[in-house]
Protein backbone atom coordinates (compact mmCIF):
# COMPACT_ATOMS: atom_id res chain seq x y z
CA UNK A 1 0.00 0.00 0.00
CA UNK A 2 1.47 3.41 -1.00
CA UNK A 3 2.00 6.03 1.73
CA UNK A 4 -0.28 9.09 1.49
CA UNK A 5 1.60 12.34 0.76
CA UNK A 6 1.02 15.07 3.34
CA UNK A 7 1.55 18.81 3.53
CA UNK A 8 0.96 21.71 5.92
CA UNK A 9 -2.27 23.57 6.31
CA UNK A 10 -1.19 26.12 8.89
CA UNK A 11 0.07 24.04 11.81
CA UNK A 12 -2.02 21.02 10.79
CA UNK A 13 -0.69 18.20 8.66
CA UNK A 14 -3.19 17.25 5.96
CA UNK A 15 -3.20 15.03 2.89
CA UNK A 16 -1.90 16.92 -0.16
CA UNK A 17 -5.17 16.66 -2.02
CA UNK A 18 -7.04 18.17 0.95
CA UNK A 19 -5.02 21.40 1.22
CA UNK A 20 -6.37 23.01 -1.94
CA UNK A 21 -9.96 22.56 -0.77
CA UNK A 22 -9.20 23.88 2.70
CA UNK A 23 -7.41 26.96 1.33
CA UNK A 24 -10.35 27.50 -1.02
CA UNK A 25 -12.72 27.48 1.98
CA UNK A 26 -10.61 30.14 3.70
CA UNK A 27 -10.69 32.46 0.70
CA UNK A 28 -14.38 31.89 -0.08
CA UNK A 29 -15.01 32.97 3.48
CA UNK A 30 -12.88 36.14 3.44
CA UNK A 31 -13.25 37.25 -0.24
CA UNK A 32 -15.97 39.85 0.32
CA UNK A 33 -14.01 41.74 2.99
CA UNK A 34 -10.51 40.83 1.81
CA UNK A 35 -9.39 44.39 1.00
CA UNK A 36 -10.81 45.86 4.17
CA UNK A 37 -9.14 43.15 6.26
CA UNK A 38 -5.82 43.62 4.46
CA UNK A 39 -5.88 47.33 5.20
CA UNK A 40 -6.82 46.77 8.82
CA UNK A 41 -4.38 43.93 9.47
CA UNK A 42 -1.38 45.61 7.89
CA UNK A 43 -2.40 49.20 8.76
CA UNK A 44 -2.34 49.86 5.01
CA UNK A 45 1.33 48.86 4.72
CA UNK A 46 0.50 46.10 2.21
CA UNK A 47 0.02 48.89 -0.34
CA UNK A 48 3.62 50.03 0.25
CA UNK A 49 4.91 46.45 -0.14
CA UNK A 50 3.03 46.13 -3.45
CA UNK A 51 4.30 49.53 -4.58
CA UNK A 52 7.85 48.37 -3.88
CA UNK A 53 7.19 45.21 -5.92
CA UNK A 54 6.14 47.31 -8.91
CA UNK A 55 9.53 49.06 -8.90
CA UNK A 56 11.20 45.74 -9.74
CA UNK A 57 8.92 44.53 -12.51
CA UNK A 58 10.65 46.38 -15.33
CA UNK A 59 7.30 46.17 -17.19
CA UNK A 60 7.02 48.37 -20.26
CA UNK A 61 4.33 49.44 -22.69
CA UNK A 62 3.14 46.44 -24.74
CA UNK A 63 4.30 43.77 -22.24
CA UNK A 64 2.26 40.74 -21.24
CA UNK A 65 1.95 40.20 -17.50
CA UNK A 66 0.53 37.39 -15.38
CA UNK A 67 -0.67 38.37 -11.90
CA UNK A 68 -1.24 34.93 -10.39
CA UNK A 69 -3.17 34.70 -7.12
CA UNK A 70 -3.99 38.29 -8.01
CA UNK A 71 -7.04 38.29 -5.76
CA UNK A 72 -8.68 41.68 -5.74
CA UNK A 73 -6.42 43.02 -8.48
CA UNK A 74 -4.18 45.55 -6.68
CA UNK A 75 -1.14 44.74 -8.84
CA UNK A 76 -3.24 44.11 -11.96
CA UNK A 77 -4.43 47.73 -11.93
CA UNK A 78 -0.89 49.07 -11.66
CA UNK A 79 0.26 46.76 -14.46
CA UNK A 80 -2.67 47.75 -16.69
CA UNK A 81 -1.51 51.39 -16.45
CA UNK A 82 2.10 50.44 -17.15
CA UNK A 83 1.64 48.14 -20.16
CA UNK A 84 -0.97 50.38 -21.78
CA UNK A 85 -3.64 49.38 -24.31
CA UNK A 86 -1.10 47.57 -26.49
CA UNK A 87 -0.13 45.27 -23.59
CA UNK A 88 -2.07 42.62 -21.69
CA UNK A 89 -2.48 41.72 -18.03
CA UNK A 90 -3.91 38.38 -16.93
CA UNK A 91 -5.46 38.40 -13.48
CA UNK A 92 -5.50 34.77 -12.39
CA UNK A 93 -6.68 33.18 -9.17
CA UNK A 94 -7.61 29.65 -8.23
CA UNK A 95 -10.49 30.90 -6.12
CA UNK A 96 -13.57 32.02 -8.04
CA UNK A 97 -14.90 34.12 -5.16
CA UNK A 98 -11.69 36.15 -5.06
CA UNK A 99 -11.61 36.41 -8.85
CA UNK A 100 -15.19 37.71 -8.94
CA UNK A 101 -14.39 40.36 -6.34
CA UNK A 102 -11.24 41.31 -8.31
CA UNK A 103 -13.04 41.46 -11.67
CA UNK A 104 -15.87 43.62 -10.26
CA UNK A 105 -13.42 45.93 -8.56
CA UNK A 106 -11.43 46.39 -11.79
CA UNK A 107 -14.59 47.19 -13.74
CA UNK A 108 -15.79 49.58 -11.05
CA UNK A 109 -12.48 51.44 -11.30
CA UNK A 110 -12.77 51.66 -15.08
CA UNK A 111 -10.21 49.02 -16.02
CA UNK A 112 -11.01 46.92 -19.07
CA UNK A 113 -9.66 46.19 -22.51
CA UNK A 114 -6.16 45.09 -21.63
CA UNK A 115 -7.14 42.82 -18.71
CA UNK A 116 -8.23 39.17 -18.79
CA UNK A 117 -9.53 37.31 -15.74
CA UNK A 118 -8.71 33.61 -15.64
CA UNK A 119 -9.43 31.01 -12.97
CA UNK A 120 -6.18 29.08 -12.81
CA UNK A 121 -4.18 26.83 -10.52
CA UNK A 122 -0.56 27.96 -10.14
CA UNK A 123 0.59 24.33 -10.29
CA UNK A 124 -0.81 23.75 -13.80
CA UNK A 125 -1.18 27.07 -15.60
CA UNK A 126 -3.42 27.10 -18.68
CA UNK A 127 -0.97 29.19 -20.73
CA UNK A 128 1.50 28.42 -23.49
CA UNK A 129 5.24 28.25 -22.88
CA UNK A 130 7.16 31.55 -23.12
CA UNK A 131 4.10 33.78 -23.09
CA UNK A 132 4.71 36.38 -20.35
CA UNK A 133 7.28 39.12 -19.77
CA UNK A 134 6.51 39.29 -16.07
CA UNK A 135 4.86 36.93 -13.58
CA UNK A 136 3.97 38.22 -10.13
CA UNK A 137 2.47 36.49 -7.13
CA UNK A 138 1.68 38.58 -4.08
CA UNK A 139 0.85 36.75 -0.84
CA UNK A 140 -0.17 33.59 -2.67
CA UNK A 141 2.75 31.17 -2.72
CA UNK A 142 2.35 30.02 0.88
CA UNK A 143 -1.14 28.73 0.04
CA UNK A 144 0.10 26.61 -2.85
CA UNK A 145 0.33 22.89 -2.03
CA UNK A 146 3.30 22.09 -4.26
CA UNK A 147 5.44 25.22 -4.39
CA UNK A 148 8.20 23.65 -6.51
CA UNK A 149 5.68 22.68 -9.13
CA UNK A 150 4.25 26.21 -9.18
CA UNK A 151 7.70 27.79 -9.53
CA UNK A 152 8.47 25.41 -12.43
CA UNK A 153 5.21 26.46 -14.08
CA UNK A 154 6.07 30.15 -13.69
CA UNK A 155 9.39 29.40 -15.34
CA UNK A 156 7.65 27.59 -18.21
CA UNK A 157 5.20 30.40 -19.03
CA UNK A 158 7.80 33.18 -18.76
CA UNK A 159 9.60 34.35 -21.89
CA UNK A 160 13.39 34.02 -21.77
CA UNK A 161 14.62 37.12 -19.95
CA UNK A 162 11.23 37.46 -18.25
CA UNK A 163 11.09 37.93 -14.52
CA UNK A 164 9.26 36.33 -11.64
CA UNK A 165 8.45 38.41 -8.56
CA UNK A 166 7.06 36.76 -5.47
CA UNK A 167 5.98 38.98 -2.58
CA UNK A 168 5.35 36.90 0.50
CA UNK A 169 5.45 36.93 4.28
CA UNK A 170 8.83 35.81 5.52
CA UNK A 171 11.02 35.59 8.61
CA UNK A 172 12.31 38.45 10.70
CA UNK A 173 15.67 38.20 12.49
CA UNK A 174 14.87 40.99 14.92
CA UNK A 175 13.93 39.25 18.23
CA UNK A 176 11.89 42.20 19.51
CA UNK A 177 9.97 42.58 16.29
CA UNK A 178 9.42 38.81 16.19
CA UNK A 179 7.88 38.84 19.67
CA UNK A 180 5.57 41.74 18.86
CA UNK A 181 4.68 40.20 15.51
CA UNK A 182 3.85 36.81 17.07
CA UNK A 183 1.69 38.43 19.71
CA UNK A 184 -0.09 40.50 17.08
CA UNK A 185 -0.67 37.69 14.60
CA UNK A 186 -1.84 35.02 17.04
CA UNK A 187 -3.98 37.28 19.25
CA UNK A 188 -5.07 40.38 17.37
CA UNK A 189 -5.52 38.91 13.88
CA UNK A 190 -8.02 36.13 14.78
CA UNK A 191 -9.89 38.65 16.96
CA UNK A 192 -10.13 41.15 14.07
CA UNK A 193 -11.18 38.31 11.76
CA UNK A 194 -13.94 37.33 14.17
CA UNK A 195 -15.10 40.92 14.50
CA UNK A 196 -15.19 41.82 10.81
CA UNK A 197 -15.74 38.61 8.83
CA UNK A 198 -17.10 36.50 11.70
CA UNK A 199 -14.35 34.00 10.94
CA UNK A 200 -11.40 33.78 13.33
CA UNK A 201 -10.20 30.40 12.01
CA UNK A 202 -9.27 31.77 8.57
CA UNK A 203 -7.09 34.40 10.19
CA UNK A 204 -5.55 31.85 12.56
CA UNK A 205 -4.66 29.88 9.39
CA UNK A 206 -3.12 33.06 7.93
CA UNK A 207 -0.80 33.45 10.94
CA UNK A 208 0.09 29.74 10.98
CA UNK A 209 0.68 29.50 7.24
CA UNK A 210 3.11 32.44 7.46
CA UNK A 211 5.15 30.58 10.10
CA UNK A 212 5.23 27.41 7.97
CA UNK A 213 6.30 29.23 4.79
CA UNK A 214 9.98 28.89 3.77
CA UNK A 215 12.33 31.66 4.91
CA UNK A 216 14.24 34.00 2.61
CA UNK A 217 17.25 31.79 1.87
CA UNK A 218 15.17 28.62 1.50
CA UNK A 219 12.84 30.26 -1.01
CA UNK A 220 15.81 31.69 -2.90
CA UNK A 221 17.20 28.14 -3.25
CA UNK A 222 13.77 26.97 -4.48
CA UNK A 223 13.88 29.70 -7.15
CA UNK A 224 17.31 28.52 -8.27
CA UNK A 225 16.20 24.89 -8.33
CA UNK A 226 13.21 25.88 -10.50
CA UNK A 227 15.68 27.20 -13.09
CA UNK A 228 15.71 30.92 -12.34
CA UNK A 229 18.90 33.00 -12.59
CA UNK A 230 19.99 36.18 -10.76
CA UNK A 231 17.82 35.16 -7.80
CA UNK A 232 17.68 37.73 -5.07
CA UNK A 233 15.37 39.02 -2.34
CA UNK A 234 14.68 42.27 -0.52
CA UNK A 235 13.44 42.31 3.05
CA UNK A 236 10.64 44.69 3.90
CA UNK A 237 9.51 45.86 7.35
CA UNK A 238 12.37 44.08 9.07
CA UNK A 239 11.87 40.85 7.10
CA UNK A 240 8.18 40.38 7.93
CA UNK A 241 7.73 40.42 4.18
CA UNK A 242 10.27 39.66 1.44
CA UNK A 243 10.23 40.33 -2.27
CA UNK A 244 11.90 37.49 -4.21
CA UNK A 245 13.09 38.01 -7.76
CA UNK A 246 14.32 35.59 -10.42
CA UNK A 247 15.01 35.87 -14.15
CA UNK A 248 14.28 33.09 -16.64
CA UNK A 249 17.58 32.55 -18.48
CA UNK B 1 16.64 52.61 5.98
CA UNK B 2 13.81 50.09 5.64
CA UNK B 3 12.19 50.20 2.22
CA UNK B 4 8.73 50.39 3.79
CA UNK B 5 9.60 53.80 5.27
CA UNK B 6 11.13 54.95 1.99
CA UNK B 7 7.98 53.87 0.12
CA UNK B 8 5.82 55.70 2.68
CA UNK B 9 7.85 58.89 2.15
CA UNK B 10 7.68 58.52 -1.64
CA UNK B 11 3.94 57.86 -1.70
CA UNK B 12 3.33 60.95 0.46
CA UNK B 13 5.58 63.18 -1.66
CA UNK B 14 4.02 61.82 -4.86
CA UNK B 15 0.53 62.54 -3.52
CA UNK B 16 1.40 66.12 -2.54
CA UNK B 17 3.12 66.88 -5.87
CA UNK B 18 0.32 65.41 -8.00
CA UNK B 19 -2.31 67.17 -5.91
CA UNK B 20 -0.50 70.50 -6.33
CA UNK B 21 -0.03 69.97 -10.08
CA UNK B 22 -3.80 69.60 -10.46
CA UNK B 23 -3.95 73.35 -9.81
CA UNK B 24 -1.44 74.19 -12.56
CA UNK B 25 -2.76 72.45 -15.70
CA UNK B 26 -0.20 74.13 -18.01
CA UNK B 27 2.80 72.71 -16.10
CA UNK B 28 0.98 69.43 -15.67
CA UNK B 29 0.56 69.17 -19.46
CA UNK B 30 4.23 69.99 -20.08
CA UNK B 31 5.28 67.28 -17.62
CA UNK B 32 2.86 64.76 -19.16
CA UNK B 33 4.45 65.43 -22.56
CA UNK B 34 7.78 64.18 -21.14
CA UNK B 35 6.23 60.75 -20.40
CA UNK B 36 6.87 57.89 -20.20
CA UNK B 37 10.50 58.91 -19.69
CA UNK B 38 12.28 58.47 -16.36
CA UNK B 39 14.66 60.95 -14.76
CA UNK B 40 17.04 59.93 -11.97
CA UNK B 41 17.90 62.52 -9.32
CA UNK B 42 21.03 61.58 -7.41
CA UNK B 43 21.95 63.67 -4.40
CA UNK B 44 25.48 63.03 -3.16
CA UNK B 45 25.34 64.32 0.39
CA UNK B 46 23.18 62.96 1.96
CA UNK B 47 23.22 60.00 -0.45
CA UNK B 48 19.78 59.73 -2.00
CA UNK B 49 18.54 58.53 -5.37
CA UNK B 50 15.00 59.05 -6.62
CA UNK B 51 13.53 58.19 -9.99
CA UNK B 52 10.76 60.32 -11.45
CA UNK B 53 8.53 58.77 -14.12
CA UNK B 54 6.68 61.40 -16.12
CA UNK B 55 3.14 60.90 -17.37
CA UNK B 56 -0.39 62.08 -16.63
CA UNK B 57 0.74 62.01 -13.01
CA UNK B 58 4.29 61.92 -11.66
CA UNK B 59 5.52 58.68 -10.09
CA UNK B 60 8.39 58.63 -7.62
CA UNK B 61 10.42 55.45 -7.23
CA UNK B 62 13.42 54.31 -5.21
CA UNK B 63 14.45 51.57 -7.67
CA UNK B 64 14.45 51.20 -11.42
CA UNK B 65 15.22 48.03 -13.33
CA UNK B 66 16.07 49.84 -16.60
CA UNK B 67 18.47 52.70 -17.21
CA UNK B 68 16.88 56.14 -16.68
CA UNK B 69 16.62 58.39 -19.74
CA UNK B 70 18.54 61.13 -17.92
CA UNK B 71 20.32 61.61 -14.60
CA UNK B 72 20.90 64.77 -12.60
CA UNK B 73 23.56 64.42 -9.92
CA UNK B 74 25.05 66.87 -7.47
CA UNK B 75 25.03 68.08 -3.90
CA UNK B 76 21.81 68.93 -2.07
CA UNK B 77 22.87 72.61 -2.00
CA UNK B 78 23.03 72.71 -5.79
CA UNK B 79 19.51 71.26 -6.08
CA UNK B 80 18.15 73.74 -3.52
CA UNK B 81 19.79 76.60 -5.47
CA UNK B 82 18.21 75.30 -8.65
CA UNK B 83 14.78 74.97 -7.04
CA UNK B 84 14.86 78.55 -5.72
CA UNK B 85 16.27 80.12 -8.90
CA UNK B 86 13.76 81.94 -11.12
CA UNK B 87 15.28 80.96 -14.47
CA UNK B 88 15.74 77.25 -13.93
CA UNK B 89 16.86 76.65 -17.50
CA UNK B 90 19.81 79.04 -17.12
CA UNK B 91 20.46 77.93 -13.53
CA UNK B 92 20.70 74.29 -14.59
CA UNK B 93 23.28 75.16 -17.26
CA UNK B 94 25.40 77.17 -14.81
CA UNK B 95 24.99 74.98 -11.72
CA UNK B 96 27.24 72.24 -10.30
CA UNK B 97 24.58 69.66 -11.20
CA UNK B 98 25.82 67.11 -13.70
CA UNK B 99 23.48 66.01 -16.48
CA UNK B 100 23.91 62.55 -17.97
CA UNK B 101 21.79 61.00 -20.70
CA UNK B 102 19.07 62.96 -22.48
CA UNK B 103 19.71 66.64 -21.71
CA UNK B 104 16.46 67.32 -23.59
CA UNK B 105 14.53 65.64 -20.76
CA UNK B 106 16.37 67.64 -18.08
CA UNK B 107 15.79 70.88 -20.00
CA UNK B 108 12.15 69.92 -20.57
CA UNK B 109 11.73 69.58 -16.82
CA UNK B 110 13.50 72.91 -16.22
CA UNK B 111 11.23 74.60 -18.78
CA UNK B 112 8.12 73.17 -17.16
CA UNK B 113 9.25 74.24 -13.68
CA UNK B 114 10.09 77.77 -14.92
CA UNK B 115 6.39 78.42 -15.52
CA UNK B 116 5.17 76.66 -12.38
CA UNK B 117 2.24 78.63 -11.04
CA UNK B 118 0.07 76.67 -8.64
CA UNK B 119 -3.32 78.24 -8.04
CA UNK B 120 -3.40 77.92 -4.26
CA UNK B 121 -6.59 79.97 -4.09
CA UNK B 122 -8.40 77.32 -6.18
CA UNK B 123 -6.96 74.65 -3.86
CA UNK B 124 -8.29 76.44 -0.77
CA UNK B 125 -11.64 77.19 -2.44
CA UNK B 126 -12.34 73.46 -2.77
CA UNK B 127 -12.30 73.25 1.01
CA UNK B 128 -13.79 76.59 1.98
CA UNK B 129 -15.74 77.93 -1.01
CA UNK B 130 -14.70 80.84 -3.32
CA UNK B 131 -15.45 83.83 -1.05
CA UNK B 132 -13.47 82.61 1.94
CA UNK B 133 -10.69 81.40 -0.38
CA UNK B 134 -10.45 84.86 -1.98
CA UNK B 135 -10.17 86.55 1.43
CA UNK B 136 -7.54 84.02 2.58
CA UNK B 137 -5.72 84.39 -0.78
CA UNK B 138 -5.64 88.22 -0.50
CA UNK B 139 -4.32 88.07 3.05
CA UNK B 140 -1.72 85.47 2.11
CA UNK B 141 -0.58 87.62 -0.82
CA UNK B 142 -0.34 90.66 1.50
CA UNK B 143 1.58 88.58 4.04
CA UNK B 144 3.89 87.30 1.29
CA UNK B 145 4.55 90.87 0.07
CA UNK B 146 5.20 92.11 3.61
CA UNK B 147 7.55 89.15 4.27
CA UNK B 148 9.48 89.82 1.03
CA UNK B 149 9.83 93.55 1.76
CA UNK B 150 10.81 92.95 5.37
CA UNK B 151 13.44 90.37 4.39
CA UNK B 152 14.97 92.76 1.84
CA UNK B 153 14.92 95.64 4.34
CA UNK B 154 16.43 93.57 7.17
CA UNK B 155 19.17 92.40 4.81
CA UNK B 156 19.89 95.99 3.71
CA UNK B 157 19.80 97.40 7.28
CA UNK B 158 22.07 94.71 8.69
CA UNK B 159 24.67 95.39 5.98
CA UNK B 160 24.55 99.12 6.78
CA UNK B 161 24.74 98.47 10.55
CA UNK B 162 27.79 96.21 10.24
CA UNK B 163 29.50 98.65 7.85
CA UNK B 164 28.55 102.10 9.17
CA UNK B 165 27.82 101.60 12.89
CA UNK B 166 30.07 98.75 13.94
CA UNK B 167 32.69 99.61 11.30
CA UNK B 168 33.43 95.90 10.95
CA UNK B 169 33.36 95.94 7.15
CA UNK B 170 34.40 98.60 4.61
CA UNK B 171 32.01 100.24 2.16
CA UNK B 172 31.75 98.50 -1.20
CA UNK B 173 33.61 101.36 -2.97
CA UNK B 174 36.32 101.40 -0.27
CA UNK B 175 36.76 97.68 -0.65
CA UNK B 176 36.94 97.90 -4.42
CA UNK B 177 39.52 100.73 -4.21
CA UNK B 178 41.55 98.67 -1.70
CA UNK B 179 41.46 95.61 -3.97
CA UNK B 180 42.51 97.72 -6.98
CA UNK B 181 45.47 99.08 -4.99
CA UNK B 182 46.46 95.54 -3.91
CA UNK B 183 46.20 94.36 -7.49
CA UNK B 184 48.34 97.31 -8.71
CA UNK B 185 50.92 96.55 -5.99
CA UNK B 186 50.99 92.91 -7.09
CA UNK B 187 51.60 93.92 -10.72
CA UNK B 188 54.32 96.42 -9.65
CA UNK B 189 55.99 93.69 -7.60
CA UNK B 190 55.95 91.32 -10.56
CA UNK B 191 57.42 94.01 -12.83
CA UNK B 192 60.17 94.77 -10.28
CA UNK B 193 60.95 91.07 -9.98
CA UNK B 194 61.26 90.81 -13.79
CA UNK B 195 63.62 93.81 -13.91
CA UNK B 196 65.85 92.41 -11.14
CA UNK B 197 65.97 89.07 -12.98
CA UNK B 198 66.89 90.84 -16.23
CA UNK B 199 69.61 92.85 -14.44
CA UNK B 200 70.98 89.69 -12.80
CA UNK B 201 71.12 87.96 -16.21
CA UNK B 202 72.97 90.93 -17.75
CA UNK B 203 75.48 91.01 -14.86
CA UNK B 204 76.12 87.28 -15.25
CA UNK B 205 76.66 87.70 -18.99
CA UNK B 206 79.03 90.69 -18.42
CA UNK B 207 81.36 88.62 -16.17
CA UNK B 208 84.55 87.53 -17.99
Amino acid sequence: MSEQKTTHFGYQTVAEEEKQGKVAEVFHSVAAKYDLMNDLMSFGVHRLWKRFTMEFTGARKGDTVLDIAGGTGDLTMKFADLVGPEGKVVLADINDSMLKVGRDRLLDKGYSGNIECVQANAECLPFEDNSFNVVTMAFGLRNVTNKDKALAEFNRVLKPGGRLLVLEFSKTNNPLLKKAYDLYSFSALPFMGKLITNDSESYRYLAESIRMHPGQEELKTMFEEAGFANCDYHNLTGGIVALHKGIKP
Amino acid sequence: MDQTLIQAALVSAEGIINQALRYDPATSQKLAALGPKVLAIEIEQPALRIYVRFGETLSLMSNLEDEPHAKLSGELKAFINLATHKDKHAALMKSDIQIQGSSQLAMGLADAMDDLDIDFEAMISELTGPVVAHVIGNNLRKLGGWFKNTTTKVKQDSVEYVRDELKLAPHKLEGESQFTAIHKLKLDGERLEARINRLATKLNQAKP
